[in-house]
């Protein structure tokens, strides 16, 4: 598990948010990969398992100062994982082509072993989609998070922040509270 | 009768005034977050609605009716399944669990556009925006 | 004055909804038009309006049926769901990842920064 370091940050959550945060973080990340590797056999799937991944990078974000939190995943690497979870599925759908079959053919091209009937490795290729499916959701959530988190004020903004023509002409509609 | 017309209805009921609400906060109000929210609830009444009309009295959900370990082959399990076990319908759980998705993408991009908004008109009150565009 | 036009519209707008759906077949009713259509391979003589309710449920064959009965045999994996939107309906999931991709690379180019 990723160690906090000491970045030096204005707020500071309680010790308790802090340790309980550090014990579950990794059960949390388990849980999802759980749900993204069994998602033939339960219910969960892709998307599912990797909103909780996406999910237990946001809490350790939350819990400890967010630059420690940028540190473990940084932009370059989230934007390229995203890119190979989407190029595994389109892969897998162009593997069949080259064997002969449609597009994102299953069972008839037999891409992957089919296996025994609830077992992990059955399937085909459901479980390989789901795979890149649940890497594509969790690094995008995660991605957006720092995204809208680390969102600075464009230097347009502080520029004409005091000077703005709306500041006199609002006046009358401030009174106007009708809606 | 129309008490147990409506109870039967109830999902549908909930539905409509969830519809309501989303509606009326994405027309009605000037802040631009409140009208993302309202569009984030009116797309969760539609989830609802479609979630509800799946529904099969008695019905098992659909990953219930064949466990690992009772079943062990394909053949028994086809077997199982031809006989008319009134399963929960499984398709709009499929088309919401896309829903949900273009959902999320909507909100990054409108919240985007939102914090874009702010920068340039220094509000997010839609009609002092209207009045300075003219 | 002003707020309340508002809200006899909703109300309105809500009633004339309600009234609508009370038409709809009850919750949990399985011969609603989604869930079960017919098979008519099998049965060429009779009209859909001129079955029994016996005869309906016998010959009731729509696309979710046919997914619970033959999905197993069809992709090979339990989950119902799973094998719909991953194997039957791969196109729509594959443009869906495409979309929330888009929505990442929209927001960066919105709002990211230079620094990163």
């Amino acid at each position: 598990m990723i160690t906090p370091k000491k970045n030096k940050e204005k707020y500071k959550t309680s010790i308790i948010v802090q340790l309980v945060t550090r014990m579950m973080c990794p059960f949390i990340i388990m849980f999802g990969v759980f749900l993204i590797v069994h998602g033939h056999l339960t219910p969960g799937g892709g998307f599912q398992g990797g909103v909780i991944i996406g999910a237990s990078f946001i809490l350790f974000a939350m819990a400890f100062n967010r630059q420690d939190g940028r540190d473990a995943v940084p932009s370059f690497t989230l934007k390229c994982l995203a890119s190979i979870g989407v190029y595994l599925y389109i892969s897998i759908g162009l593997v069949g082509i080259f064997l002969g079959y449609h597009f994102l053919t299953n069972k008839a091209a037999a891409i992957a072993p089919m296996g025994m009937f609830g077992e992990l490795l059955s399937g085909g290729a459901l479980f390989w989609i789901n795979l890149g499916v649940g890497l594509t959701v969790a690094v995008i959530c995660t991605e957006l998070f720092y995204v809208f988190l680390e969102e600075e004020r464009s230097p347009y903004y502080l520029e004409n922040k005091k000077k703005l023509p709306y500041q006199r002409r609002w006046l009358d509609v401030d009174k106007d509270d009708s809606v | 009768m129309w008490i147990k017309m409506i109870l039967y209805r109830i999902d549908y009921i909930v539905t409509v005034i969830l519809f309501c609400i989303g509606l009326y906060a994405l027309i009605l109000k000037p802040n631009l977050i409140k009208k993302i929210i309202g569009i984030n609830i009116l797309e969760t009444s539609v989830y609802l609605f479609f979630i509800a009309s799946a529904d099969v009295r008695l019905g098992p959900a659909t990953c219930q009716w064949a466990g690992p370990s009772e079943i062990s082959n394909a053949a028994e399990v086809a077997h199982a399944a031809a006989g008319h076990v009134p399963l929960v319908n499984p398709i709009p759980s499929a088309l919401i669990l896309t829903a949900i998705v273009v959902s999320v993408s909507v909100t990054a991009i409108s919240l985007a556009l939102a914090i874009k908004i702010y920068e340039n008109y220094g509000t997010l009150d839609t009609r002092k925006i209207m009045r300075l565009k003219g | 004055m002003k707020k309340f036009v508002p809200a006899i519209l909703f109300t309105v707008f809500a009633f004339s909804m309600i009234v609508v759906i009370l038409r709809f077949a009850p919750i949990g009713d399985p011969h609603l038009p989604g869930y079960a259509g017919f098979d008519h391979s099998e049965n060429t003589e009779k009209e859909v309006w001129e079955m029994t309710k016996e005869e309906v449920v016998q010959y009731a064959d729509s696309v979710a049926l046919h997914y619970n009965r033959h999905s197993p045999g069809d992709t090979g994996a339990l989950d119902i769901i799973t094998a719909i939107i991953f194997d039957y309906r791969a196109y729509d999931t594959l443009i869906e990842a495409t979309v929330l991709f888009t929505a990442m690379i929209g927001v960066l180019s919105i709002i990211g920064t230079k620094k990163n």
